[in-house]
């Protein structure tokens, strides 16, 4: 798996920097190969399919501008894009003020992790991928998972994580950290 | 080794790249940091994987597409002391930078001369206001002077009014004459007649007092002396009301240019054309 994966990256890396260069058909297949990750996040993010569109929209428009910045050193390409349009979605709910209704979807959402579609997942790596993180969360204690999901998917400080949960922020600060250790751990693990 | 602080602090600049921007710094500097953030940078992206997965609407892919079209790309930025790509990325036509470049040259050019010339356009706008705004006020107080000159013109043609009603009623006076009678004969002095003549209106009229009745088968007889006629011109028979009063209004038979003096004669009855009997009464 892991050379298919580096292979993945490898593909995903120079359609990139051959978007950097104005390449449409290269941008265009980066789309293909991204969208469905991304719409997934920033429809989780936004619980709103048409804010959705328009995140995306507005988030590749920002990769197709600005692919030159991508570092090869520094990430995949795939995780650069997913921050990106995390971020583009952070703005959306920020300016629109809809953290709060969405921290509370999201909470009760988290409770009961809903079932990946992988069957949507066209790309095989992709299922795999799908299913090494969604292994990985679920190793995690319920309390890391939750509070690592509300700082990623709902935009939330830990300052704001720490009000909604009525926790001391210096323990949503250790669960988030611990949690993401902990994935990245796993992830590594599981990968190699 | 990087202290819990300051992992907490790097997860926070990972999870919103607003906060905390001196850990870009850092980073640049310590190699240790820079790779956790690298690690943890993956993992995060990695989480995506957890959300349930949606394709998103094919028509997206087009708008999408449309839209990156229509924009401009950012120049490469290559961070110092990393080596290039060992890609080499297509190239685009050398003409369709410079296309760009005048294109955008000439919107801005245009842009210009259209911000000029909306900015002429309100400062003329703006002009044509004051000098308007200074015309209503012109024509305000002419205005109230016009409405003033018309009260005073009206009190005038009053004035006017009342001065022409002075002077018909003076000119009327004026063409009126009175005349009193004389008698003539001895029987007659206790007698006396007066006449009021209106030569406008050719038309005159003579009270009498304390005249006798005229003998059987005669008539007074009233007649106007006019230089412009050889004879005296006759006003007509006078008759005699009870207690030798009388009030006759008289017409000349002809007009009257000047109305010298006015005699009363003694006629057959009925009157005569031309004076043939004595003359009993006469005055200017």
């Amino acid at each position: 798996m892991k050379e298919g994966a580096d292979a993945e990256r490898k593909l995903d890396a120079d359609l990139l920097l051959r978007t950097a260069a104005g390449d449409e058909a290269a941008f265009a297949q980066l789309y293909d190969r991204f969208s469905p990750g991304l719409y997934s996040l920033v429809l989780k993010m936004v619980r709103d399919e048409r804010e959705a569109e328009d995140v995306l929209q507005d988030g590749f428009s920002h990769i197709w501008r600005r692919a030159s910045t991508y570092d090869p050193a520094r990430s995949s390409a795939f995780t650069w894009a997913v921050m990106v349009l995390r971020n583009k979605a952070i703005d959306r709910l920020r300016v629109r003020q809809r953290i709060e209704r969405t921290v509370e979807k999201a909470t009760i959402e988290f409770s009961h992790f809903p079932e990946a579609d992988d069957a949507a997942a066209s790309e095989p790596i992709m299922r795999e991928q799908r299913a090494l993180v969604r292994d990985a969360l679920t190793q995690l204690p319920a309390e890391q998972r939750e509070a690592v999901e509300m700082a990623f998917f709902g935009g939330l400080t830990h300052e704001q994580i720490a009000e909604k949960l009525g926790t001391p922020l210096g323990t949503i600060k250790a669960r988030i950290r611990r949690g993401l250790f902990r994935l990245r751990d796993v992830l590594k693990e599981e990968a190699s | 080794m990087i202290g819990e602080d300051k992992q907490d602090q790097l997860i926070a600049h990972l999870l919103d790249p607003g906060a905390g921007r001196e850990l870009d710094a850092e980073m640049a500097a310590d190699a240790e940091l820079a790779s956790l953030a690298d690690e943890l940078r993956e993992t995060l992206g990695a989480l995506v994987h957890a959300a349930p997965l949606q394709k998103p609407p094919p028509r997206l892919r087009s708008r999408v597409l449309s839209a990156a079209r229509g924009e401009s790309i950012a120049p490469a930025f290559i961070l110092p002391g990393k080596p290039k790509p060992s890609h080499k990325p297509a190239r685009l036509p050398n003409w369709l930078p410079w296309s760009i470049a005048a294109g955008v040259a000439v919107a801005a050019v245009v842009q210009f001369s259209a911000r000029e010339h909306y900015r002429a356009e309100v400062v003329r706008l703006g002009a044509e206001l004051d000098a308007t705004r200074r015309d209503a006020a012109a024509l305000s107080e002419r205005n109230a002077g016009i409405e003033a000159e018309f009260r005073a013109l009206a009190g005038q043609a009053e004035q006017l009014k009342e001065q022409l009603a002075s002077v018909k009623s003076r000119d009327a006076l004026s063409e009126v004459r009175i005349a009193t009678l004389t008698a003539q004969v001895n029987a007659l002095t206790r007698a006396t007649a007066v006449i009021v003549w209106d030569a406008d209106q050719q038309r005159g009229i003579m009270k009498l007092a304390n005249l006798p009745k005229a003998e059987s088968g005669k008539d007074y007889q009233l007649w106007v002396i006019d230089p412009k006629y050889n004879a005296p011109v006759s006003a007509g028979v006078v008759t005699v009301g009870p207690g030798g009063t009388g009030y006759v209004s008289f017409s000349p038979e002809k007009p009257i240019s000047a109305a010298n003096k006015f005699a009363i004669s003694v006629e057959r009855t009925g009157g005569a054309p031309t004076p043939a009997g004595p003359i009993v009464f006469i005055g200017d």
